[in-house]
């Protein structure tokens, strides 16, 4: 028999979340949901209730508001939840396989599970100091084993350690590039940064937009960190040598050139880039750029809520002038610090943060949004290089780019809503929120 | 000084950049897809460019520099 305590989690136990979680209540009654009602059922709820022999369904829609009474709740054979397309229904395995079963053409069911009983969590101070005392001493011992090491070390042993292998670049692996079945195809994700290296063999075929607004220098990466992002994001499924290193692999790739071959710009080079993508359309921004300053800018944060009214999600990298190592945990710059802007945190490859990676600031808009490989991570780089493996929140941020493009064309969703879904998705990690905000992007599988 | 001019929701743009001209600024861009304008004026007529109706901040562009092509953090 299935545990539901473990269910749909492969190779966990107890001891992955501790021993003390009892077996849940059930009350023996069921809860079903619904596929979305077709448009052919018109007013009727399209499932055939008197078919699987039960007689008397409570409908939401009878009650005033659509609140169904307690009463009711607790003596109708089934309630129907017609706005959530649930039901709980009280019936014996035969009826619900007839009811899974339903006629032609009637609502399909998506789900059965049992019912469980909830309770208000709560504890006695008794409990939590003892929970609390136990949860110390622990802590003790494990820093006294582990020789100062992270107390998170518990967990990692069920957390690879990514690497890099002959298929895939550790950072593809991690947000699960790998095995989406998605590519980005009808996506257009701008790269604002230094150029491109329009002539790089990886890229021909593709559908590339290049265009500076650096004066007096051509959309041509002379620098490489373009070409570096781009990669990232927009690169190749399957490289003619070497790992697949690029996420959204036939998205429509826009290479705003705001940085010059020098590495330099200002606002007024990358807000034309953002200008230029927003007019375009093209759903993902990814800025890998940033100054040390821990005001937010105000074109910035107006710049980021019209491009998310317009449908743009504008990503950026929280910045590297932290140095961990010597106990510096740095702070979210500009543009990254607008509320309105997505701030990148760069993770390594035990999903430990990487000794560079800012850390939010207390000020409203100021937070690490979400996380990506930023740590050694391989990419192209213009001829005759080609190819070249350096790290940065700047690697990072294409990361989620690619992982937004691929999330983009999965669910059809733009601005906030491609933002709350990146966040939603997110894997949590054991670093603290100030450092990687909800956690490690992944893609959709 | 370089400088960004954000405009207010609900405003013209154009009519923002005209009232800005008037004031002494140099408008180099308007940037009407995220309602921004940026260019340049001396530091004495600065001050008075917050006043054109329609202008909810100014600010000094500030500047931004990667690291060499071949440094290993970028």
């Amino acid at each position: 028999m299935i545990d539901p305590r473990w269910a749909g989690f492969p190779g966990t136990d107890a001891t992955v979340f501790g021993g003390g979680v009892r077996q849940p209540e059930t009350t023996g009654r069921q809860i079903v949901v619904f596929a979305n009602a077709g448009d052919d059922t018109g007013g009727d709820t399209g499932i055939d209730w008197s078919g699987a022999g039960i007689g008397s369904v409570a409908d939401s829609r009878d009650f005033a508001g659509g609140e169904v009474s307690a009463d009711t709740l607790q003596e109708a054979p089934a309630t129907f939840f017609a706005e959530l397309g649930i039901a709980v229904v009280a019936a014996d395995p035969g009826q619900l396989g007839l009811l899974q079963a339903g006629l032609a053409g009637s609502r399909r069911v998506l789900s059965v599970s049992p019912e469980l009983v909830h309770h208000v969590l709560r504890e006695s101070a008794l409990e939590y100091a003892l929970a609390y005392r136990d949860g110390v001493s622990d802590l003790a011992e494990h820093l006294l084993h582990a020789n100062g090491h992270h107390a998170a070390l518990a967990a990692r042993a069920v957390q690879p350690t990514f690497a890099d292998t002959a298929q895939a670049t550790w950072g593809m692996q991690a947000v699960q590039a790998t095995s989406s079945s998605f590519s980005g195809r009808g996506i257009s994700v701008a790269v604002l940064d230094t150029g491109f290296d329009t002539t790089h063999p990886d890229f021909a075929g593709r559908n590339v937009t290049a265009q500076s607004f650096v004066a007096g220098e051509p959309p041509q990466d002379g620098h490489g960190h373009g070409t570096h992002c781009i990669g990232t994001s927009c690169g190749p499924r399957t490289p003619p040598t070497g790992p697949r290193y690029g996420i959204a692999y036939e998205a429509d790739i826009f290479a705003g050139k705001v940085l010059s071959n020098a590495g330099s710009g200002t606002d007024a080079q990358i807000l034309a880039g953002i200008n230029w993508a927003v007019t375009n359309q093209c759903p993902v921004l990814s800025m890998s750029l940033g100054a040390d300053v821990m005001q937010a800018h105000p074109p910035y944060s107006a710049a980021g809520a019209r491009a998310l009214e317009k449908g743009s999600l504008i990503i950026a990298a929280a910045g590297n002038n932290a140095d961990r190592r010597a106990g510096n945990m740095g702070f979210v710059g500009a543009p990254a610090n607008s509320l309105e802007i997505m701030a990148v945190g760069a993770l390594q490859q035990e999903l430990g943060m990487a000794f560079f990676s800012a850390r939010s600031l207390p000020a409203r808009g100021g937070q690490v949004d979400i996380a990506g490989p930023g740590f050694q991570v391989l990419s192209s780089w213009p001829l005759p290089t080609r190819y070249r493996t350096i790290s940065g929140t700047s690697m990072a941020t294409p990361h989620v780019a690619g992982v937004a493009a691929l999330w983009a064309e999965a669910t059809g969703r733009r601005g906030l809503e491609l933002w709350a879904t990146l966040c939603q998705e997110s894997q949590r990690l054991l670093e603290p929120s100030v450092d990687v905000g909800s956690g490690l992007c992944v893609a959709p599988q | 000084m370089q400088l960004s001019v954000t405009v207010a929701d609900g405003h013209a743009i154009e009519e923002v950049a005209a009232g800005l001209r008037a004031r002494g600024m140099e408008v180099a861009q308007v940037l009407d897809g995220i309602g921004v304008i940026t260019g340049s004026a001396p530091d004495d007529v600065r001050h008075g460019l917050a006043g054109v109706e329609g202008v909810t901040s100014v600010d000094e562009q500030l500047t931004y520099q990667l690291p060499p092509p071949d440094a290993p953090v970028q």
